[in-house]
């Protein structure tokens, strides 16, 4: 019952803040993570939003209406808004009413509905997916439209539950090993266990297609992992770059009883098509030139190649458009996404909830932070003084090329050092977004530069001397941002980066939050140029950054230096 | 008071949005700011005027076809409202102008604020707010304040509700004179107070508790005759009458002794009671039967079910002084979020903090405590330490919040406060374009800036000088977007109408030529130096930069460079990374 010492207040936008500094905390973040969508979460009061697809994807893992409703009443600190009320019963009450289902060799939408069907079968988005009428209740889906009817129904408010099934794929006995080839004892944490557990679902069709949303640095490889173990096939992997590529490779050789000659690379650089086989995004895209927005993608042919029984999309945030419509093709296979957020830039969510799957499990990263898996983080901002010769340059400079000026500042260098000889014997990212300032900066520190020119090989070089302690300090730019494994970079230092996406922000800072082997704290730099347009993106960054509960602290450059 | 609980499921539920308080206010914002004139013949707020209230206070529809709140008439309650509590004045009476029979006009009719109520308004901690809002409301006759018997529940529909009224004609005859509303809903309140919060309610067994307990809270046993009777025979029920259509010629009055008589006009009467003042001030939800209405009219039954609130128990029927006054709970975030809750609209509050930030929540919470979210911004955080320069904007948030503020968001405070006196605008200044200085114009010559352009105060002061001297000045006045071209028979320095029609050019053609440049940085001033030195006597150009010792050379002279190394060779090896 609403109670004033409830950590909860349900506002009638469906926004819902939740008390941090309350006893019943804890027990009321748990119960929102599985319905609502975590907007932002400062220091005191965190902001919660229900919105359709939450509603949905708690409908699709089992929750139902008077659930949510009393877990809301639990916590909440007023009576709940009667239109909450209602649009929770509502949104919930539309999951599942439409079923796809598999007859013989047809596919079949159903419902128990009759006016719903009727509306299906006649309305515009829907009714080019049909294929004819079978009786009041089913209606027979074209051939390969499985996931194109999906995304329509989704579109016009009615989600399916999709109950269709999967093919079986090759067969690939594929066991996670106890000691892992390096000799380190190998086991899954619970939470990695659970998430494989949920996906899988015992092998029925609520289960095999989704996505797990893990913080980074949590293991989602690990994940993946386990959830190819589970379903012991042969399975395509989906990764944002060539090396992360390499690392899923390694890692599936160290942790896996799969042997070297089971996995092979689909890149750029080399078109191997194993039983397990890991690709980019990048390459399943690539288009010759002149090719025209309508040209085919050569590459697509990868996943007719084998009979997958399990494609993982890795970062499936960044899982762009054209594998969306092969996706929504092969809707057959058993579906895995792996991220860290559902947020994408390009408003996809429902995308990647129809095709890929709904969210079938989330940890909260505070959660993970204090039992240790995740280091604790924290954010300093260091504003520095532009440089008395660059002055007049940012003040006669065009609007778009200031920032490009105050980035540069040469007043940032003195201060990296400093920040540096703070962390003697650490190892270090400088991250950077100008070229040519992390060249000088590279020369400056006699550190190893890496970014869009350096060749994969001199990249993984580097990385796998960052990771063995040969290189303390890595100069890298934004080629960085994603799937790179760096167990001990402890210190991450931006020196130049608009505040281009809210993504690439939380990924960058990820790029410090693996465990640390001394269990110590990770630290988040970055040096701002005072009262310039370095300082504006800086107060976005900052807002970002408290919002994702980050503790942060603001320096200027005469208590550093 | 024993009450059946229901499930509202079946039935249509309505919760009004709508906070009294806060839009009281955001009128009173409006037209202190504004000089309003009221419409002459109906003495309303004009409806450009009434449209631009509308905007600012936001979203005013709920259910568009169901409970649509009229905008016009929000506005007009609430703009009654304050004139009921004194905060705004306006001429009520008027002055017959002959534009028809009878009815006056209202001529030059101002809104005025008045500011010394509205600071003592003010002043009340929020509970108190409502508590006097409250109070004027059971007072009133309903909304409109003429002094006519017809201004209550029964014949006034509820700007916030969807009953019918019954037919107004006869109501100042029979008993209605004599019955003493602001009792009648006092009783109503407090006996509302005895249900429980978030429970909902049917009122059709409030109404049978009424009946069994209470059955003449609204008119008296025996009621006293009026003196305006023409005979002394007085029908309890005489001045409500029931037809299929809401036509007058098929009303039937409702007879003394049906058995029914009392759900017919107290059971009505309890429905439009709680559909006006309780659902008004958000003290209540209530639910409708959503099946269409068959049965006779003035509607029966159809609000079918009620839920209180912890806020009207909290408010209740207290005496304002001995309510207790509520201090808002305000959260500062470290992401300059500002958090506000309270019970009630937290008016004095959110004017601070209206003032150092964008409100970036709905209006409209849906329960019935207020919470407002608002984020500090630079720019009205700056601005606001230029009108108030004692404010400490710092102190402010940490005595609103009762706890120190996050360090980041402190330091920003700071930094922003300090941005406020790093420029000073002054106003009422131009610049005079002259060969030769009357010495009536001397006096206001603030600076000289060439021996021909002036900066001057008071400029129409300056121009009328001017033209009494005989001068024939032009004057040209800039736009707030650009400035204006002088007119082509001007003397002037500055570009003129002619000048600023350029003809039209071709692209013109460049070509640019690439040049890679490379750098090479050295790990000592020694090397450095020599490399420099050597580049020179070979007459190799490049640029060097002492503070990072990089020194750089176009590709072309590569060569050069090389030899340069090489002939440094007996005192450097250089490798180059």
């Amino acid at each position: 019952m609403p109670s004033s010492s409830n950590p909860l207040i349900v506002q009638g936008d469906k926004s819902l803040l939740l008390e941090v500094q309350n006893e019943r905390y804890e027990a009321a973040r748990d119960a929102l993570a599985r319905f609502a969508e975590l907007e932002k979460s400062p220091e005191y009061i965190h902001t919660y939003r229900i919105t359709p697809l939450s509603l949905w994807n708690a409908a699709s893992s089992g929750l139902s209406a008077a659930e949510i409703l009393a877990h809301l009443d639990e916590f909440s600190k007023y009576s709940l808004p009667s239109n909450v009320v209602r649009d929770i019963e509502e949104y919930i009450g539309r999951y599942g009413r439409v079923k796809l289902i598999r007859e013989g060799e047809n596919l079949i939408v159903t419902s128990e509905d009759t006016t719903l069907m009727v509306e299906i079968q006649n309305h515009k988005a829907t009714a080019r997916y049909l294929h004819g009428r079978l009786d009041a209740h089913r209606t027979l889906v074209a051939p390969g439209r499985r996931g194109h009817l999906k995304q329509a129904l989704l579109q016009i408010g009615y989600p399916a539950e999709d109950l269709a099934g999967y093919v079986a794929g090759e067969d690939l006995p594929i066991s996670l090993r106890q000691r892992t080839i390096s000799g380190k004892p190998f086991y899954l944490r619970r939470y990695q266990e659970e998430s494989a557990e949920v996906f899988h679902a015992g092998g029925a069709a609520q289960g095999g297609s989704g996505v797990i949303v893990l913080p980074c640095g949590a293991g989602k490889t690990i994940v993946g992992m386990a959830a190819m173990a589970q379903l012991q096939t042969s399975t395509l992997i989906l990764t944002p770059n060539t090396v992360a590529v390499r690392q899923w490779m390694n890692e599936l050789v160290d942790k896996t009883s799969l042997t070297e000659d089971l996995v092979g690379e689909y890149s750029g650089l080399q078109k191997d098509i194993r039983p397990v086989t890991v690709s980019t995004y990048q390459i399943l895209t690539y288009r010759k030139r002149g090719a025209g927005a309508e040209g085919e993608f050569p590459h697509f042919g990868l996943f007719s190649a084998r009979n997958w029984g399990l494609i993982i999309y890795d970062e499936v945030h960044l899982l762009p458009a054209p594998v969306f419509r092969i996706t929504a093709e092969i809707q057959a296979r058993r579906r895995l996404g792996l991220t860290a957020t559902l947020v994408r830039e390009d408003g996809m969510e429902g995308d990647v909830f129809s095709l890929i799957g709904p969210q079938k499990y989330n940890v909260p990263w505070k959660d993970l932070e204090k039992q240790g898996w995740i280091a604790t983080a924290i954010c300093h901002e260091i504003r520095v003084p532009l440089a008395e010769s660059a002055r007049m340059e940012y003040a006669v400079a065009l609007q778009r090329e200031k920032y490009s000026v105050a980035a540069h500042n040469s007043r940032k260098l003195p201060v990296l050092q400093a920040i540096l000889e703070r962390h003697i014997g650490e190892n270090v990212l400088v991250i950077g977004m100008y070229l040519n300032q992390l060249d000088e900066i590279a020369a400056l520190l006699q550190a190893p530069l890496i970014n869009g020119q350096t060749p994969v090989r001199e990249r993984e070089k580097l990385y796998e001397a960052f990771r063995t302690g040969t290189v303390k300090t890595l100069v890298v730019s934004k080629v960085a941002n994603f799937s790179i494994d760096l167990p001990d970079a402890s210190v991450a230092i931006e020196v130049s980066g608009t505040f281009g996406s809210r993504q690439e922000e939380a990924q960058r800072l990820g790029r410090i939050l693996r465990p640390k082997s001394d269990g110590g704290m990770a630290h988040f730099y970055t040096i701002v140029t005072r009262e310039t347009v370095d300082q504006t993106f800086a107060a976005n960054r900052q807002r970002f950054l408290t919002e994702q509960g980050y503790k942060y602290e603001i320096l200027y450059e005469n208590e550093v230096l | 008071m024993q009450l059946q609980i229901i499930d509202p499921k079946p039935l249509r539920i309505f919760s009004n949005d709508r906070d009294i308080l806060r839009d009281l206010f955001t009128y009173l914002d409006y037209v202190s700011e504004h000089s309003i004139k009221r419409m002459t013949r109906t003495n309303e707020i004009p409806r450009t005027e009434a449209n631009r209230i509308v905007k600012l206070l936001g979203n005013l529809t709920f259910e568009p076809g169901k409970n649509e709140i009229n905008a016009a008439q929000w506005i007009s309650f609430i703009d009654t409202l304050a004139l009921r509590l004194q905060l705004v004045s306006y001429d009520l009476k008027g002055k017959y102008r002959g534009f028809t029979s009878s009815e006056p006009s209202f001529i030059d009719n101002y809104i005025i604020v008045s500011q010394a109520h509205l600071q003592n308004f003010l002043e009340l901690s929020p509970i108190a707010q409502e508590k006097r809002i409250l109070d004027t409301l059971i007072h009133a006759k309903m909304h409109i304040d003429y002094d006519n018997y017809g201004n209550n529940e029964f014949y006034r529909t509820s700007v916030v509700g969807e009953l019918d009224a019954f037919y107004e004609w006869g109501s100042a005859t029979g008993i209605m004179p004599t019955l003493k509303f602001p009792e009648i809903r006092k009783f109503l309140l407090a006996a509302l107070k005895n249900c429980s919060s978030g429970q909902w309610f049917s009122t059709e067994s409030l109404v049978a508790y009424l009946k069994a307990n209470h059955r003449y809270f609204l008119i008296p046993e025996k009621p006293p005759v009026p003196k305006n009777q023409r005979d002394n025979i007085v029908f309890r029920y005489g001045n409500f009458h029931e037809s299929n259509d809401h036509r007058q010629l098929n009303e039937k009055p409702i007879p003394d002794d049906a058995p029914d008589g009392f759900e017919r006009v107290e059971g009505r009467y309890v429905e439009r009671f709680l559909e006006t003042i309780p659902l008004l001030m958000r003290f209540v939800e209530v639910a409708y039967d959503p099946a269409p209405y068959t049965g006779l009219l003035p509607k029966h039954g159809t609000l079918k079910a009620f839920r209180i609130n912890e806020r009207f128990l909290h408010l209740g029927s207290e005496q304002e002084a001995s309510l207790t006054p509520e201090v808002p709970k305000i959260t500062v975030q470290p992401n300059f979020d500002v958090i506000v809750e309270s019970d009630f609209y937290p008016a004095a509050v959110i004017r601070q903090l209206a003032a150092l930030g964008e409100q970036i929540s709905s209006p409209q919470s849906g329960h019935g405590a207020y919470v407002g979210i608002f984020q500090l911004k630079k720019a009205l955080v700056a601005a606001t330490q230029v009108t108030h320069p004692d404010l400490n904007v710092i102190n402010l948030l940490k005595n609103l919040s009762g706890r120190d503020l996050p360090p980041n968001v402190q330091i920003e405070l700071d930094e922003w406060a300090g941005h406020a006196d790093q420029f000073t605008l002054y106003e009422g200044f131009a610049l005079l374009e002259t060969t030769e200085v009357p010495l009536e114009a001397e006096k206001f010559m603030a600076e000289k800036i060439s021996p021909t352009l002036f900066l001057v105060r008071n400029p129409e002061t300056v121009f009328s000088t001017l033209e009494t001297l005989g001068h024939i000045p032009v004057r040209v006045k800039h736009g707030l977007g650009e400035f204006a071209a002088i007119a082509k028979s001007a003397q002037s320095v500055f570009p003129k109408e002619t000048a600023l029609v350029l003809a039209p050019q071709s692209a013109r053609q460049v070509k640019v030529s690439r040049v890679v440049t490379v750098s090479y940085q050295f790990p000592d001033a020694e090397s450095f130096e020599s490399i420099k030195k050597m580049l020179a006597e070979m007459r190799c150009p490049f640029h060097a930069d002492p503070v990072t010792r990089i020194v750089s050379i176009q590709q072309k002279e590569q060569s050069k460079f090389d030899d340069a190394v090489t002939k440094l060779a007996s005192e450097f090896v250089f490798e180059i990374l």
